[in-house]
């Protein structure tokens, strides 16, 4: 039998699991309403997850290593969005190439500063907000968590009323469906495109330096500490129907398959070879929601397809 | 004909300004990082080519570049995108393990046989679900096999750490297979062994599969128009599944040649993304198998010569990571100047 201590951790867990996939899920649904694919989120976020903490660990500001992650990411997705928007090289292999190309720099920097010093710090310490964390349950699983969970919790309402409700987004959503009749309009194609990759690389990057600085604390070498939110988080933004609205469920039902197995590595992980062993499970319950959720909304019609002006 | 030695020529000089230009991006990084670029260079080049034992590693090293390569070629001529060559090799090494621990007291010949179509239907096996759930589900193969990247190495790992562990280990590896099932070295005084001939063959095959018979013509209309092929009666789900299941199947060759040379086990984390590193190599080669394989031996080469950067004295040592950036920059930087080169092409015909 489940205890409902057991129920409550796992739940208070899905919701700091689901802040990396969250932030990034939402910068993905603008860089495909404008009509790019960014196959290398995973990259990206391996990227600033690293230098995130570095920088955290060497200014002792987690102010500043956030700065450092977002930054190295805007750096990332300016040279993507050049290749792919400017270039027009082929966007799917592009975000191959630059999925490993990040987590290859990330993995390079790290066994770099490691002849310096390990870096390692401490997780961002909680935010408890006052009355309300005194809710019964509900205040433990929602509002004892530190200050990015909150943010990236307001983050897709705010990029959903831009989408939705202003000029903005109105320009986002016509060059991702008809560059044509956007560009006959006198909306500047590829200058959106550019900005919707930034933006996207942008949130990424918050995504990523959450994983260090908000969560382990420390940096796994060979992928193992982006572990595949990445490209969840590009499924969750495929499966909401690129509603960033629909991202905070959609990220949360991924959120919950992390920390089930979190939960049981904690429980019963008593040997390496077990917590392995359910590692694994948060790939089957992907596998399990890609199933359950493949019926989704027709995508932006010009995704992937480049835009150049005849 | 003078069209297409110009073709021919256009293409060299749009992969040595490629390489030349990352080349001078990996100098910067060098002189940023406080290497000397001369000495690590120099370093990189002779523990690549510089003698017939490193050449050797480097064939080696090529033939599971090659594999994972071809793993994504094939596959991708028909419009599957399969990404999980990594997962798949993996599996393929799990499979072959097992089958080839069994095989002991088997002639060579026997069991290197059941072992390498142990880890060929190792790599089929992982792209089953994959495969299925696209053309029964028109679910994204992206996803799909990538997840099962993620599956297989926890999988291995488990098994590594736990059932098949080497009880007289501290490493978590299992124990060696039987000789009877190791690749034999066909060049003595080297580490040369069979698997490159393997790959080489395979790799020839699939150029022949693909420009010389009717099935590799299905494949290639499959992957060009499938509404059109489909209205001409090609069996397009039939041809997306023969693809990516050979596809897979090679990159799990790709696996057991892992595990039947060097030190014949099967270790946690033994491929540091070759299966991604295939697809670089293909888009290199702009997915053509024979083009594949010599990207793969240069970058094997290179591949090989980063490992020797590693053991330079002292600060000089570079982390053997910086040849993985390398390895993505060449590929990046030589699809820009192609696609800008193509762009030059078009505004040209279109003044004449």
């Amino acid at each position: 039998m489940v205890s409902i201590d057991v129920v409550i951790s796992i739940l208070r867990s899905s919701i700091s699991m689901t802040v990396p996939i969250l932030f990034a899920s939402v910068g993905e649904v603008y860089t495909e309403r404008s009509g790019v694919l960014n196959l290398s989120v995973e990259g990206i976020m391996t990227v600033s997850a690293f230098f995130a903490l570095w920088t955290t660990f060497l200014t002792g500001s987690y102010f500043n290593g956030i700065l450092a992650g977002i930054a190295i990411a805007l750096f990332f997705g300016l040279f993507f969005a050049f290749v792919c928007v400017k270039i027009t090289v082929n966007q799917l292999i592009a975000g191959l190439l630059f999925y490993t190309l990040g987590i290859a720099i990330a993995d390079f920097s790290y066994r770099y500063v490691l002849r310096i010093a390990v870096p390692i710090v401490e997780p961002l310490p909680p935010l408890k907000l006052p009355i309300l964390r005194s809710i019964p349950y509900i205040g433990t699983i929602l509002f004892e968590h530190n200050v990015l969970v909150y943010i990236s919790f307001v983050i897709p309402i705010i990029m959903g009323l831009i989408l939705y409700k202003t000029v903005w987004g109105l320009k986002i959503r016509s060059v991702g469906e008809n560059p044509q009749a956007a560009d006959a309009a006198g909306v500047k194609v590829n200058l959106i495109r550019f900005l919707c990759v930034i933006i996207g690389a942008a949130f990424a990057g918050l995504g990523g330096s959450y994983i260090t600085l908000g969560h382990l604390g420390t940096y796994v070498a060979g992928g193992a500490t982006v572990a595949g939110r990445g490209w969840i988080a590009i499924l969750v933004a495929i499966l909401s129907g690129w509603n960033p609205y629909r991202c905070i469920l959609g990220s949360w039902i991924f959120g919950l398959g992390y920390a089930i197995a979190a939960e049981l590595i904690s429980s019963y992980g008593g040997s390496l070879a077990s917590s392995y062993f359910f590692l694994m499970i948060p790939y089957i319950f992907a596998l399990i929601v890609i199933l359950v959720f493949r019926k989704t909304t027709r995508p932006p019609a010009a995704l992937t397809v480049p835009y150049k002006r005849k | 004909m003078s069209y297409r030695i110009s073709q021919i020529i256009e293409s060299f000089l749009v992969y040595s300004f490629g390489v030349f230009a990352s080349l001078i991006v990996l100098v910067i990084i060098l002189l940023v990082l406080g290497y000397s670029p001369l000495m690590s260079l120099s370093a990189l080049l002779h523990g690549g080519f510089g003698t017939a034992y490193n050449i050797s590693q480097s064939l080696n090293q090529s033939a599971i570049f090659l594999l994972c390569a071809l793993a994504f070629i094939l596959p991708a001529k028909s419009r599957f995108y399969n990404i999980g060559a990594e997962g798949q090799m993996y599996l393929g090494a799990l499979i072959a393990f097992l089958v080839g621990s069994q095989l002991g007291n088997f002639h060579p010949a026997v069991a290197i046989t059941l072992t390498a179509l142990a880890g060929f239907a190792g790599g089929m096996l992982w792209i089953a679900v994959p495969v299925l759930m696209k053309v029964k589900l028109q679910i994204n193969e992206i996803f799909t096999t990538m997840i099962f990247n993620f599956i297989a190495i926890n999988l291995v790992n488990w098994l590594t750490a736990g059932p098949l562990k080497d009880p007289y280990s501290y490493h978590l590896q299992t124990p060696p297979l039987p000789p009877s099932t190791w690749l034999p070295v066909i060049v003595s005084s080297t580490e040369l062994n069979a698997g490159i001939s393997l790959s080489l063959v395979l790799a020839l095959a699939t150029y022949i599969l693909l420009e010389k018979t009717i099935i590799g013509l299905e494949i290639k209309a499959t992957g060009f128009n499938p509404r059109a092929a489909r209205a001409l009666g090609v069996k397009t789900t039939f041809n997306m599944l023969i693809a990516a299941l050979i596809g897979a199947g090679f990159a799990g060759l790709a696996g057991m040649i892992v595990v039947t040379t060097g030190s014949h086990i099967l270790t946690q984390n033994f491929s540091p993304g070759y299966g991604y590193l295939g697809i670089a190599i293909a888009a290199l080669s702009n997915f053509n198998p024979l083009g594949a394989m010599i990207a793969s031996f240069f970058y094997a080469a290179l591949w090989v010569g980063g490992m020797h950067l590693q053991f330079l004295p002292g600060k000089a040592a570079i982390p053997v990571q910086l040849i993985y950036v390398f390895e993505n920059l060449i590929v990046i930087i030589v699809l820009v100047v192609k696609a800008l080169s193509e762009e030059r092409r078009r505004i040209l015909s279109w003044l004449a």
